[in-house]
Formats: C-alpha cells, structure tokens, sequence
C-alpha cells in the first residue's frame, strides 16, 4: 500500500508487524506457560461472574436482540453472535474486579483479549493450540504496551483506561488468529483504536463499569473482522499528532512515550508482568504483596484462593 | 448539584407527541425523510457492503430492515450499525445550523428504525411501534443530542475527536429508550450507559486516504444507543452523572472548554430539532455556498466551462485553509475540496452525488479549473459561510455572486418540492414510482399505526 510510505506510523508498523508475525516458537517456554495460567485465571472469573446481576442483564438482554446462536458464553448454555459473546465474555471476566491486571499498563488484559480471540477461535477461525497460545500472547502484549505509553495522567483525565486501551489487546489477539497480514493489523489497531471508549465516571457505583471491558474487547473484534474484509482504519493511530489516539487521549503533544509502545517487543515480555489477584477490589487498594516462588503446577489450581503468584511485577 | 442528566432524560421521557409543535414536527419528518434517502444511497458504495455484509454476518434473525435495494433483515443493533454508517456513506446526511457535532439523521433515525421495526424481537414491546412514536423519539433524541453538542463548544473536535461519534450515542440511546418506554430514571441510565460508548478519533481527516472508519463512528454510535436503551431498559445502570460530573463526559473530552449550562437551556421551550439543516450537494458544508453561487451565475448567465478563465472565492478561513485543496487524491477528498465542487458544478450536477465519482476525479476539464481557483478570507462577510464568488472568463468579463445563506438551513428550509427532488435523486436505483410513493408516505408519517414498510425491496 503505497500510503504507508508516506505515514509516519512506524511504531503502528512494528506492532502490527509483530502481531502478524509472531510464532509459537518464538514464544519462551516461561511465557508459555505463564499465559496458560492466565488464560485459565480469565476463564474462571468469567465463570464465577455470569452468575452477577450485570452479566444476567446483559445475557438477557442482548439474547432477546440477538438470534445467532454461533459463540459460547462462557459458564452459561448461552450462544450469540460473536460480537456479542465478546461483549458478555469480557464484562464476566470483569465481572467482580477478580480478574488479572498489569499494574504499569493499567489494564485487566485477558478480559479484553480472550473474548475476541476465543470468538475468533471457536466461529471464524481453526486454530492449533500452539497458533491459539501464539495468538494470546500477540494480543496481551500489546494493551499493556499502550497503556504504559499513555502513563497514569490518561486515568486522572477520566478515561478508564482498561476500556481505552484494551481495544488495543483485543484487536491484536483477534488478528493473529485471523492471520491477518501486518497491513490488514495496521487497518485492524485503527478500527479498533478510533473505537476506544470507556469513562471513570462509571467507576462510582454503575453497572456499566463492569461492561467496559467487554466493550473493548467488541471493539476490538470488530477491528479484526472487518480489516479481514477490506474495511480501512487509521494508519497511524498512535503517531498521528492531531486526532491520533496518544494526543487526544493525553490531551498534548508530549504526556506519552510512543518509545514504550515496541520497545523490547518479542524480547521482553510484559505477558510476565500480569498479575493476578487474591481479593476483589481494586488493584490499587489491594496491598502489594512479595512475589513469592509459587510452583507452575500449584498456579493451575483453578480456585481462585489458591496460592498463585504474583507476577514477577518487578521495576 | 444541577443534575443536569437527570433533567434530559426526565424531559425526554416525559416529552409526548401531542406537545411538539407543528413545525417542529415536519421538521424532524423532512430529517427522517432525508436520511432514508441517503442510507438508500449510501447501501451501495464499497466501504457500505462491508458493513452490510457484517451485519448481515452477525446480526441474522431480527426483523429490522437494512436500508438499501434487497436489504437483509437483521437484529436492531445490526440494522442500526449499518444504517447508521450508510447514512454518512457519503457527506450526503444532515447536521444543525449553527454546528454543534452532531449527525441527527444517523445517529436518531437509524437506530430508532432499527428499535421500532424489530420490535417485534425486542423484550418489553409488545406493540407495533408507528410513526408518532418514532417522530416524538426522534425529537426527545435531538433536543437532549443537540444540547449535549452545543455544551461541548466544539472542543471535542479541537482535541481530536470525531464529534458526532461522541454525541451521538446519547440521542441515539435517548431515541431508542423513548420507543422503548423507558421511565425517566431509566433514560437516565441509558445516558450513563452511552457515555460509555462515546468515541471516534479524528485522525481519518488527515490520514491522507479518507479512512473508511468516518462511517463506522456514526454505525457505532447508533448502535451503542439501541444496547444502551435495551440494557437501562432491563435495570442494567450508568453514572447518573453522566453529562456533568468530575469524571463525567464534558469534562473527560472537553477538557475545560465547554458550557454546562448549555444541556438544559431552552429545554422545553425552543426546540433545537428546529436547526437541523439538510444537505443539498454531497460535499462539506464550507463548500455550498460557492456551488450555490456557480449555478446562480451559470443559470443567469449561460456560460460554458470553457469560457472560464479564473475563479476566485473570498470566503471563511476554514474555506481558505482546510478545504481549499487545488489536487484532491480520493473522491473522499473531493468532496472536502472546494476547488473541485466549485469545478465539478460547471461539468456536472452537483446535487446528483453519483457526480462525484473516479471519472470526475480524473476529468482533466474539471482538474484543470480546480487548479484555477483561488480561495481568501473576504472581509465584511454577512454570514459565517457567506462566499462571494468571482468568475473572470476569458473574454474578459468578470461576474461575481456573493451567497450568504443557502437552501436546506433552518432560515431557508427545503420545500416539499426540492426534498422530494433530492429524495429521488438519492433513490432513482430503485424506481421513481416506488420511491415516490415511499416519499409520500412518509410526508403523512404521523398517520403510520407500523413501520414495517420503510425499506427497498429487491430490484
């Protein structure tokens, strides 16, 4: 496509570059098994949340809406359109603040990317194991990067930044799994990207905070699928100095660092950085905890009071 | 604590049909006209099928009617994506006079369609939904949308954002619970709950190419408004703040430029359906009144392109900045070209949007003069579009034109005549006799007990 050349989008490129590229192989064995513990993690918070009265609204909701019955809600006998599952999916993985979190990020990351990678998985794409572990770990690289890039000033503007950011995951786990090239992931984060929504206004005792996440992840999804099929987004999203997701989420030119958004990117893993939580509240009143040297094989336990380590959140 | 969310979306619950003011009236019917034409229109071009073809994809089993020749049935949050997006297919859809961000007939008409044809599927309607009660939605959505769009005083857009993707989730939630009969307290949760879904970067601008995701913000947007309004209507809660609070939308994208007090002023008393203003040539609104002025001369005139040998425009600085591009690289960039529409309406009809196609782009009559049209800031300008226009021909002559004002704002309104024109121009793909009774009826829409019959059937 010609108009690359001339965009400066080389930090959209290197994502978009990564994410199409990205193999099985090239993943670290730790990293690995780390997802999978992760993944695991999502699952069972999605598990417990559909039983909460948000997610039974939303269930009952958008099945009277909705007569595709094509994707899994997860823990229920429910199936939906895949945008719509990815929108149930991730607000149960959210459901009950239970979920994981990148700290420097700032965002739960499997509640944004597993309910597009798994509504690609299961209705639009046949997956390998391997190609589905490549594919999460493509898509829970990329939203802490972009939320570590925006820095803490983008919450205390009043952006959730879990819902803004996360379309980001969403959109990246959801194209590997498509194999998109790194041109259609360009169009797929700029689909995504100029969908980012989500206010902290909703934090103060509204429904709609728990769906937040699934929104991004719906946004996310529609990224990937509509790039599949030729639709155009913003070749720049991240570079562009007006009207680009960093300056208008910053409000400036400069209260952001692109550098974070593919510094390290495959050699560095910010996969290892998720941690999970013990307690549900907010990671921020959750006190910080020594990561403890907890066994792989005692992290599996799918209880969520069982002795899982934190990540190694080290800075 | 002025609680002003709360006071919109008691004001739009309470609001009945009975109460709106008869102009008011055929004015929300001229939009909702007015965007049925351009949703037809717009179902053909190729960034609209792969919206159609996605929800059609992930949206099959409702009753609510893609609008287009053929057009699939589909669930209200699908219709509404893409009839959403289709009506802003192609700069051809309405917005107000003074500009406030806002796109009524996509983000107001599509989803409350979508709601009121798939009401049928939809939990808690039971009855048909008819033509008073998507006139007294559209209205309740516009007055609540508009005021949320003159409270941001544009700076929205100043900081990047695509304003009418921003607003328009509110008035479309607002139009989607009105028909769903939601009480006051639940409209209020259905603002909370767009808030949410507010978004739409404005970087497809200066891209270069004219990304396709401009029309995605207005399907989104109509879109977030039919699952706001079905979750607020099944008890699912927002902020009640929504509008004004710390965290709240004004401030979160406004930053520190907006007027709060601007969300309830007038509120039930002028109505601000009455500035809706309709389009009348598919390019950006800087540009019309410069057409207006060439078919003014040409008519009286009688000149051929031929003889120009110059055009000079003193207008605004918006028409002498952004949209004074003299090489438009997409069609998309065309219509954002005053050089080129000013061009094109010597060779073409500019009102047929089927003129501004890749064989107008390439026309070297039409990029010749393009390159001939010089654009600067007039001075002691009546009206903030007003353009004197000024054609030298090449036998000397010099004629010019200044047009202060132009048919489709609220001072100058369409008549029936010059809408059903547009209307049939839009639809002429599918049948003058169809499309002309279709117009008819919806002139009479009040007197509609359904609305299943709004759509195109297969060619």
């Amino acid at each position: 496509m010609a108009e690359h050349a001339s965009t400066d989008n080389v930090h959209t490129r290197r994502i978009a570059e990564f994410v199409a590229g990205l193999r099985y192989e090239r993943v670290p064995q730790e990293v690995r098994e780390r997802i999978k513990l992760l993944i695991f993690d999502s699952l069972g918070c999605a598990i417990y949340g559909a039983r909460l009265e948000w997610c039974r609204i939303l269930r009952s909701t958008l099945e009277a809406l909705d007569a595709t019955r094509t994707t899994s809600v997860w823990g229920t006998p429910l199936r939906l359109s895949s945008p719509h599952a990815a929108l149930i999916n991730g607000t149960q993985v959210q459901g009950f603040e239970l979920d994981d979190v990148h700290r420097h990020g700032v965002l739960h990351v499997g509640a944004v990317t597993l309910p597009a990678l798994i509504a690609v998985a299961e209705s639009h794409a046949r997956l390998t194991g391997e190609e589905f572990i490549a594919a999460a770990v493509a898509g829970y690289e990329i939203g802490p990067r972009v939320g570590r890039c925006m820095g803490q000033e983008h919450i205390g503007q009043g952006w959730h930044s879990g819902a803004t950011v996360g379309v980001y995951s969403a959109a990246a786990g959801a194209a590997r799994a498509l194999r998109l090239s790194a041109d259609a992931t360009v169009h797929a984060l700029g689909i995504a990207g100029t969908q980012a929504a989500g206010l902290m206004a909703a934090q103060y005792g509204a429904m709609v905070k728990r769906m937040h996440a699934g929104r991004a992840a719906q946004s996310g999804l529609y990224g990937a699928l509509l790039a599949k099929d030729g639709f155009t987004g913003i070749l720049d999203v991240f570079e562009a100095p007006y009207g680009g997701f960093c300056t208008t989420f910053s409000r400036s030119q400069d209260r952001f660092d692109l550098g974070e958004l593919s510094a390290e990117l495959g050699e560095r893993f910010e996969t290892m950085r998720i941690s999970l939580k013990f307690y549900s509240c907010w990671a921020a009143t959750t006190p910080r905890s020594t990561p403890s040297a907890t066994s792989h094989a005692g992290a599996r336990s799918p209880s969520p009071s069982s002795t899982v380590s934190w990540s190694t959140a080290r800075r | 604590m002025a609680r002003e969310t709360a006071q919109l979306a008691e004001y739009a619950a309470s609001l009945r049909y009975a109460d709106i003011p008869g102009d008011v009236v055929e004015r929300a019917k001229h939009c909702i006209a007015d965007t049925i034409a351009t949703i037809i229109f717009g179902y053909e071009l190729p960034w609209s099928r792969i919206v159609v073809a996605f929800a059609q994809r992930y949206g099959a089993g409702g009753n609510s009617r893609i609008l287009g020749p053929g057009g699939a049935r589909v669930h209200p949050p699908a219709a509404a994506l893409a009839n959403g997006a289709l009506a802003h297919a192609f700069e051809m859809d309405n917005l107000t006079w003074p500009s406030t961000g806002v796109h009524p007939g996509a983000t107001l008409l599509a989803p409350g369609l979508a709601v009121a044809q798939g009401s049928g599927i939809a939990r808690g309607i039971e009855r048909g939904i008819g033509g008073r009660e998507l006139i007294a939605a559209f209205v309740a959505g516009a007055e609540v949308m508009i005021r949320i769009g003159r409270a941001t005083q544009h700076s929205n857009e100043g900081r990047g954002f695509h304003a009418p993707g921003t607003t328009g989730p509110f008035g479309a939630a607002v139009a989607c619970g009105k028909l769903m009969g939601l009480d006051a307290e639940r409209v209020r949760n259905a603002l909370g709950i767009a808030g949410s879904l507010s978004c739409g970067l404005m970087e497809f601008a200066c891209s270069g190419t004219g990304a396709m995701v401009k029309r995605l913000h207005l399907g989104r947007a109509a879109e977030s408004g039919v699952l706001a309004a079905s979750l607020a209507s099944e008890g699912f809660t927002g902020p009640v703040s929504v509008l004004e609070g710390e965290f709240g939308f004004l401030r979160v994208f406004c930053g520190s430029a907006f007027d709060t007090a601007e969300l309830t002023r007038g509120l039930g008393e002028s109505y601000a359906t009455r500035s809706i203003m309709l389009k009348r040539f598919p390019c950006h609104i800087t540009a019309h009144t410069s057409v207006q002025a060439i078919l003014d001369l040409r008519a009286e005139h009688r000149y051929a392109a031929a003889d120009v040998a110059s055009i000079h425009i003193a207008g605004n600085d918006k028409m002498a900045g952004v949209n004074n591009i003299r090489s438009p690289a997409d069609i998309m960039m065309a219509q954002y070209s005053i050089p080129f529409c000013v061009a094109l309406a010597h060779v073409r009809d500019p009102h047929d949007p089927r003129s501004f196609d890749e064989a107008a782009l390439q026309d070297p009559q039409i990029r010749s003069l393009c390159e001939r049209v010089t654009i600067t800031i007039g001075k002691d300008r009546p009206a903030p579009l007003a353009a004197a226009v000024t054609i030298n021909l090449r036998d000397g002559r010099a004629l010019t034109r200044c047009v202060a004002d132009f048919k489709g704002t609220p001072e100058q309104p369409l008549d029936r005549a010059e809408l059903r024109e547009k209307f049939l121009v839009l639809t002429h793909h599918c049948g003058a006799g169809d499309m002309g009774r279709m117009f008819d009826r919806l002139q009479d829409l009040e007197q509609e007990a359904d609305l299943d019959w709004i759509g195109v059937g297969v060619q």
